[in-house]
């Protein structure tokens, strides 16, 4: 782990609250990110992953332990899957969103709205609809609205798990790009393990329900990374580490349940 | 194609009088009914009183409806309050209404704005309560996740958001309005389409009924297609 850490979490757990009593999505659970680290937080559905990531965006409150964030990482954003844009805004319009909390006046939003739609290549679809718009395309905007106004921590929920194979590899190309630029945090959420092996400094395995980590694994590999994965000869080796992982566990559930 | 067909088919019949030209005049005599109307000044008078009476009532009741039905999508408490008032009222014909508005506001004009004004009303606070429920709980979560401002809230997600089924309460509201704009002048004027109607049948002047009826049918299908010209202004996102 590099650097101080940013973000702590320590013994989150959080418990739905249902007819039947309350449902227990997850338990305690610990998480340092560190200094410019991109985290990937991988693992089957149903395992709590969104669930921490909403609690970090602040969208939900853990029942109990605490989440703590150094100076500035306080200051974080979303990106949320593609069909989180609002339909009645143009592209322009929802990126502005992003600027909801800045003190800026409306030149200045108008002037870094513009520059982050230019940066994911959607300047000439600034005025278009979201309905317009490919679902790559939407998610870049979903990328600009969350960067526009510089967050520290950059929370990524599965962004690009809608998306044919050929955009996500372009999309994942463009999101290691504009990251290498800033160098924030990023606490990115997968349930594809190849995803999570070739954006990640570090991959944290989440198992089933109620979700806790199995395993934190650093990822060597050097940067730039080849999102094909020719380049990285002990990927395949990586993947089937953390894929074994994960099997052991859903066996395990599954004969638990039996 | 189809109606130029069956008019011939009408005017033929009617002319060989195997049909009562009473009861279904050939419609050569209401077109010409519907000319002279026009030309003579007698249809402008009826016609602006009819007006007059609809969208006065319309906006009031649109208005007070779509307020309502947005705040009580939006707020839960103030749905609990209203919603069982509404399910009470809104079962009620509301011409049934008329004599007991009669008796609150006179006779002239207000009681039959004010029909108007409660046949709009609920079409609106329904659709529109309809429409803030079924926007999508993502978009709040957005919302909530970049820190908008309660008012902004309002302003850029709930009120864009429920616009389609606003929309699509008023073409049932417009409707509505209007034939009981009618209605009220049928029952109790002495101007308007409603009683142009009234009149037309005491008099058995039937080409004439039938000329008022063509002009309240194209004043109904022009509202609606207004309405649909504002829609598309209006809601340029293609609205699912």
């Amino acid at each position: 782990m590099r650097g101080p850490s940013v973000v702590e979490c320590r013994s989150i757990q959080k418990t739905y609250p249902t007819a039947e009593g309350g449902f227990l999505a997850v338990d305690g659970f610990d998480l340092t990110v560190g200094e410019g680290e991109f985290l990937c937080l991988v693992g089957p559905s149903g395992c709590g992953k969104t669930t921490i990531l909403k609690m970090l965006a602040g969208l939900l409150d853990p029942t109990a332990g605490e989440i703590q964030f150094a100076d500035g990482a306080a200051h974080r954003s979303l990106v949320f899957q593609e069909d989180a844009l609002f339909p009645w805004m143009t592209v322009a319009e929802n990126v502005a969103i992003g600027l909801s909390q800045s003190e800026e006046d409306g030149q200045g939003r108008a002037a870094a709205t513009a520059r982050f739609v230019d940066t994911v290549g959607l300047a000439r679809f600034a005025n278009r609809y979201p309905h317009e718009l490919s679902g790559g395309m939407r998610q870049r905007v979903n990328l600009a609205r969350a960067l526009v106004s510089a967050p520290r921590l950059l929370l990524m929920d599965e962004p690009f798990r809608s998306l044919d194979a050929q955009t996500r590899l372009l999309l994942q190309e463009e999101l290691l790009r504009l990251w290498q630029r800033t160098r924030q945090e990023v606490l990115f959420v997968t349930h594809d393990i190849e995803e999570a092996i070739l954006l990640g400094d570090r991959v944290v395995v989440m198992s089933g329900n109620p979700g806790r980590i199995v395993a934190d694994l650093p990822i060597d590999l050097q940067r730039p990374r080849d999102l094909t994965g020719r380049a990285h000869p002990d990927l395949a080796e990586m993947k089937w580490t953390i894929w074994k992982l994960l099997k052991e566990d859903a066996r395990e559930r599954l004969s638990a349940h039996a | 194609m189809v109606v130029l067909v069956f008019l011939a088919v009408w005017e033929g019949v009617a002319r060989l009088e195997l049909m009562s030209q009473l009861f279904f005049p050939p419609p050569t005599r209401v077109i010409s009914t519907l000319g002279e109307l026009i030309w003579s000044g007698d249809l402008w008078p009826h016609l602006w009183s009819t007006l007059r009476i609809f969208v006065t009532g319309f906006v009031i009741g649109a208005s007070l409806g779509t307020a309502l039905g947005l705040a009580m999508g939006a707020s839960a408490p103030i749905r609990t309050v209203v919603d069982p008032l509404v399910a009470l009222v809104h079962p009620l014909p509301k011409i049934a209404l008329f004599p007991l508005l009669l008796i609150m506001l006179g006779i002239g004009d207000a009681p039959k704005i004010a029909i108007v004004a409660i046949a709009a009303f609920f079409p609106m606070t329904i659709n529109s309560m309809a429409g803030v429920n079924q926007i999508g709980n993502v978009y709040f979560e957005v919302a909530g996740s970049f820190g908008m401002r309660r008012r902004d809230v309002i302003t850029r997600v709930i009120v864009p958001g429920s616009l389609p089924m606003v929309f699509a309460g008023a073409r049932i509201a417009l409707n509505t309005a209007l034939v009981l704009a009618i209605a009220t002048e049928i029952l109790m004027s002495n101007r308007g389409l409603g009683h142009l109607i009234w009149l037309s049948w005491e008099t058995l002047r039937t080409p004439q009924l039938y000329a008022t009826l063509v002009v309240i049918a194209l004043l109904g299908w022009m509202i609606q297609r207004g309405l649909e010209v504002l829609r598309r202004r209006v809601i340029p996102w293609g609205s699912e």
